[in-house]
């Protein structure tokens, strides 16, 4: 049975001629239940009336950290008013509370917020984003010279790590980039089907799905399921192994944390990915080919002659020179933000959530740039 | 509601699905009282904290908080008593998404009716417990690996629970401020009557605040002694006891190994 408590409660008795006033703490100050606050005790004492504050505690019942703030609060506000609290009659529990808590002065707030405006803030941003930029590029840099040491024959990362790495971004990553270019082939096929019907050319949907598989689809959407699925788990692994430091042992033990966890990660995507190009580009063609054959009665061998005439080998070659640029920038973006990863899991977030945006963001404008590049060249 | 803050641990037997931590542990933690768990790294210490605040089920056994059976209890019961418990965990555990100010207020917002200037003023009479005052707006990742364990601690005492549980509060603190800890540790037990259960095996400390002890063993997988630390230093026959609580000398002294 849980004892009755009793209200907590306060009353000033105030010596007028002496100038002082005497709180009689009464009741059971517990922090669940409501305690009085220190402003309600300077309601009862009118200002300026007294300049001695004291304390009886003798019907004080039990106490916890509700006593404390209101004796905290009531001391804060008498030091403001300069007036002398006397704390002799403190219950000793609180007394030695009190001693602990002013052990350790208060930190000095330290105000490193820059000032605020319009132009500061334009200022500021610039700062970042250029520094920002600064720090890419560096990476990028040091990225390079790692590839340079592979190339030059120098053990800079372990093999295992390397099939590891291969073997998750290659054939763990077949059924999900299987499933979205065979949906896309079939959505090509189904929407082209519609339109090329009301000419009477449906025979054209195999040259609809091939060619757009081979040049555009298969390597873009092989890399946007890349960006997300291997890109943020590079962010997220690397995010957390600099959270617990352990890229920081890295460097400690003289190896290059690029060398030893970006070059293998990279190497593996470049390399990785226009065979995943190639995949996704064959699987689109076969969803297109279902809706051809099951749904537009066209035969088998009239829907792949078809196919196979509408490409060429420079159309081949454009989709794959694309996703060998798709395969640098997903890895790029999903170890820069890792590594550079903020030291809390909330950073960790954040690094996945700007390597997926970064990600998806450079692949568009990489396609953009090699349309364009494609187009003058006559490609 | 229950009300004792007796603590009784009976025949528990811990296990990592087939692999067994501990077994026939029988003791009784001391309303009011500190108890110290102590033992070697990696015998159960933290796993039988984990137990007793209900993170794991006991393979056998049951823990009663005063009259009420903790593992018997329902989900709800069990919830209910949790509100009674303030833990730090060995790491501090604190959200890494929130200041230190937000870590120790959520308690208080979720569990009391108080005010949020009220709150403010409870967290930083917390943080000023710990030595921290001043740190309201920073978040943990911005503190020291000690100041996250003190801020954590804060937030452990911030609904002035009735059983707390440390695991290993001092270890990663310096000397001074370590010392402080265990006063804080025991003013908490004399000001706010809280049961504290301490893991640890720092031997200074484990001196300094015990007012019970208990020694797990990893090889026999049993409790092999409790009592008082230095009772226990001075009259336990168990060696793997009396080697712990002085530094392994006994050790040296009597089979000449290191």
């Amino acid at each position: 049975m849980q004892a009755e408590q009793i209200k907590a409660t306060i009353k000033v008795v105030s010596d007028k001629e002496a100038e002082q006033a005497m709180v009689n703490v009464s009741g059971d100050w517990l922090l669940k239940t409501h305690c009085p606050r220190c402003s309600d005790l300077w309601n009862l004492i009118p200002d300026g009336s007294s300049k001695c504050l004291k304390f009886n505690f003798s019907k004080l019942g039990k106490w916890d950290t509700g006593l404390m703030v209101f004796l905290i609060g009531c001391m804060e506000y008498a030091e403001k008013k300069n007036i002398l609290l006397d704390e002799s009659t403190f219950p000793d529990g609180v007394c030695k509370l009190l001693e602990l808590s002013r052990a350790v002065p208060e930190k000095e707030s330290t105000s490193k917020s820059e000032p605020d405006g319009f132009l500061n803030n334009i200022g500021r941003n610039t700062r970042e984003i250029l520094e920002g930029i600064r720090h890419f590029l560096s990476f990028t840099g040091e990225v390079a010279l790692g590839i340079g040491r592979v190339l030059t024959g120098k053990k800079i990362f372990r093999g295992v790590d390397f099939l590891t790495i291969l073997y998750q971004c290659s054939v763990s990553a077949l059924p999900i980039v299987g499933l979205i270019s065979l949906l896309s082939g079939l959505t090509m096929a189904f929407v082209g089907a519609v339109q090329l019907q009301k000419f009477g050319a449906e025979i054209f949907v195999a040259d609809l799905v091939g060619l757009a598989m081979v040049r555009e689809m298969g390597a873009l959407m092989a890399a946007i399921v890349m960006t997300g699925r291997t890109g943020a788990s590079f962010a997220a692994q690397l995010g957390n192994m600099r959270v617990s430091e352990e890229i920081d042992a890295y460097k400690t033990m003289g190896i290059r944390p690029v060398d030893f966890l970006v070059v293998p990660r990279l190497l593996a995507l470049i390399l990785v990915m226009p065979m995943l190009c190639m995949y996704a580009n064959l699987i689109g063609i076969i969803g297109g080919y279902l809706v051809g054959v099951l749904m537009l009665d066209m035969s088998p061998h009239q829907y792949l002659t078809q196919t196979i005439n509408a490409m060429s080998l420079k159309d081949l070659f454009s989709g794959e020179m694309k996703s060998f640029f798709f395969g640098m920038v997903v890895a790029v973006s999903g170890c820069f933000y890792g590594i550079n990863c903020g030291q809390s899991s909330v950073a960790v977030g954040q690094s996945v959530t700007r390597s997926v945006v970064t990600g998806i963001t450079f692949i568009i404008v990489v396609d953009a740039i090699f349309a364009v590049v494609f187009h003058i060249l006559g490609i | 509601m229950p009300k004792s803050k007796q603590i009784k641990i009976n025949n528990l037997e811990m296990a990592y699905g087939s692999f067994v931590v501990m077994r026939d542990l029988n003791f009784i933690v001391e309303a009011g009282k500190v108890t110290v768990i102590m033992g070697g790294s990696g015998c159960g210490k933290s796993t039988l904290l984990r137990h007793m605040i209900g993170l794991h089920e006991p393979s056998k056994g049951s823990i009663l908080y005063g009259d009420m059976n903790f593992t018997a209890a329902s989900e709800k019961e069990q919830d209910e008593m949790k509100q009674r418990f303030g833990v730090l965990y060995q790491g501090g555990a604190l959200w890494s998404s929130m200041t230190l100010e937000e870590n120790i207020s959520l308690p208080l917002q979720t569990y009391t009716k108080l005010k949020p200037e009220e709150i403010r003023d409870v967290v930083s009479l917390k943080l000023s417990l710990v030595g921290l005052s001043g740190f309201e707006e920073f978040l943990p990742g911005q503190l020291s690996g000690g100041m996250r364990k003190r801020a954590a601690l804060a937030r452990a005492i911030a609904l002035d629970p009735d059983f707390l549980f440390l695991d290993e509060p001092s270890a990663g603190l310096d000397p001074v401020t370590s010392k402080r800890l265990d006063e804080l540790i025991l003013q908490l037990r004399d000001t706010l009557g809280a049961t504290i259960v301490v893991v640890s095996h720092e031997l200074a400390s484990i001196f300094a605040i015990a007012d019970h002890a208990i020694y797990l063993d990893a090889i026999s997988k049993r409790m092999t002694a409790q009592g008082l630390p230095t009772k226990l230093k001075a009259d336990v026959t168990d060696s793997g006891v009396r080697e712990f609580l002085s530094r392994g000398s006994s050790s040296l002294t009597s089979t000449g190994r290191d």
